[in-house]
């Protein structure tokens, strides 16, 4: 309950720095500070980004990003959902396939997206497979970790109910760490944006971050910052359904 | 004897610490628990008594295919915070009379909550589902981790008092682990505690007193009698 309270205290005052930083920026870059050309005044950002819709095709390419997207991070979420028991096996007794990748995690994925981008390019398949892979490596990161936090009374109850062990891991382990290994997936869905935009950037032909791409090679700052806080604010609207959606249904406390 | 009466025989436990050094807890231990009676293992905290329940309970051991089970109730309270009390209480069991469920609901005094969440309420709520959990699967015997000792004193009592009639009138055995003399002889039809430490026998007192003296202060202290200065200072843990 406590928990819940502080979240949401969290979450408002959050709400509330944002909205008090677009007051400030919204005052004193287009009311105040009218005779500076560095900073791009409100007005000037609502006007471009109508450009990015009508010049750059913003919708096509924030079409495209999102169709890969999230079925990606959904599919990634399957895989885990599916295979939980085998995930859950190998993560209890084989930690050491967990921790023969973990070299990995010292290439950036930014390596893996210029590596994918060479071999397979201009290949929408080749990043839907991208994405998926890095967000099942985080979800599986994120699993790990969770499985740390579960309380072993839980787990003595369940033995001492003569439970095979599969079903002490589908019914008790793995219900008893869902809270805490999918109150982490609004921060997987925010790292795969950066992944896939950071992915189509140096691709130059898909989506977001090919749009990103164009406005950068013809140096237009005002795109540039436009289509920045439009993507923001669309993370944040989707990580606040995220959060609705996981509070509801997989929060018991 | 009755066949319900279980048999422990040479059960050892050791572990290793840090260093790589064994640590012997007890050894080659061998005790009765009855059927109908609370026995209760009695031992300073730290001194091996959940070892001795996880053992006695076969914890941490395949037991696949036992049709009797040995069930064990942990120190927290072990319902499940994601299911209510009804799903909590049929955790395991595929299907059961509902009757049976109702009898039970009622035994415990969780009838009329059903349908309510173990998280919302307190630590003796959790306890009784736990314990409703372990009666519904008709075990050969429970074993109780002192999960009742944090409990204030009235709740304390109520929750002896089912322990009790649980183990009289469904016959089944209970093992209980405590580290407070007073809760022992409470609870108990007989106490049992280690004879050193690390342990190789289990002394066992029975507590000959009637039903009202139980929670008579001034009987309780009589009660001391049955151990030496030394025996309560060594097994008290200064919880007189």
């Amino acid at each position: 309950m406590n928990s819940n309270k502080t979240k949401e205290v969290k979450t408002l005052s959050k709400s509330n720095i944002t909205i008090f930083f677009i007051l400030i920026y919204l005052v004193l870059f287009e009311f105040a500070w009218v005779n500076q050309s560095s900073i791009p005044k409100p007005s000037m950002l609502l006007e471009t980004f109508a450009s990015l819709i009508t010049e750059y095709n913003l919708l096509n390419g924030l079409f495209e990003t999102t169709a890969i997207l999230f079925p990606a991070i959904f599919l990634a979420i399957l895989i885990i959902e599916f295979f939980i028991r085998i995930f859950l096996n190998i993560i209890l007794n084989f930690n050491g396939i967990i921790n023969i990748s973990s070299p990995f995690k010292y290439f950036s994925f930014f390596f893996f997206a210029l590596l994918f981008n060479v071999i397979f390019p201009n290949s929408l398949l080749a990043e839907f497979v991208f994405i998926t892979f890095l967000v099942l490596g985080n979800l599986i990161t994120t699993l790990s970790d969770a499985s740390n936090s579960i309380s072993k009374e839980y787990i003595e109850s369940a033995e001492s109910l003569v439970l095979s062990n599969g079903k002490i891991l589908s019914k008790v382990f793995w219900k008893s760490i869902k809270p805490n290994y999918y109150g982490k997936l609004v921060k997987i869905h925010t790292n795969a944006w950066l992944a896939v935009i950071v992915y189509e950037f140096i691709g130059a032909v898909n989506g977001v971050g090919a749009i990103y791409k164009l406005a950068f090679d013809y140096n237009d700052l005002f795109a540039i910052i436009s289509l920045g806080i439009f993507i923001a604010i669309l993370i944040l609207a989707v990580n606040s359904i995220l959060d609705f959606v996981i509070s509801k249904l997989v929060f018991w406390e | 004897m009755n066949n319900k009466n279980i048999k422990i025989e040479s059960i050892s436990k050791n572990y290793s610490d840090l260093s790589g050094h064994t640590i012997q807890i007890f050894e080659n231990i061998s005790f009765n628990i009855e059927a109908g009676k609370v026995t209760t293992i009695l031992a300073p905290v730290g001194k091996g008594k959940t070892s001795l329940l996880k053992s006695v309970a076969n914890i941490g051991k395949i037991k696949n295919g036992l049709n009797k089970k040995r069930i064990y109730i942990p120190k927290e309270p072990s319902s499940f915070p994601w299911l209510n009390v009804r799903e909590n209480i049929l955790f395991n069991l595929d299907k059961t009379d509902e009757s049976i469920f109702k009898n039970i609901i009622k035994y415990v005094g969780l009838d009329g909550y059903e349908d309510h969440y173990p998280n919302n309420y307190s630590f003796g709520f959790r306890f009784r589902i736990s314990f409703a959990r372990a009666i519904i699967n008709n075990p050969e015997l429970i074993l109780i981790d002192e999960s009742i000792s944090v409990l204030p004193l009235q709740r304390k009592f109520e929750l002896y008092e089912l322990i009790r009639k649980v183990a009289s009138e469904m016959e089944i055995p209970i093992f209980y682990s405590t580290s407070s003399l007073s809760e022992a002889i409470r609870i108990s039809d007989k106490i049992l505690y280690f004879n050193q430490f690390p342990a190789n026998k289990i002394i066992g007192k029975p507590i000959l007193i009637d039903e009202e003296s139980r929670i008579d202060d001034s009987e309780f202290f009589e009660i001391q009698n049955f151990f030496t200065t030394d025996e309560v200072l060594l097994i008290s843990n200064s919880s007189i």
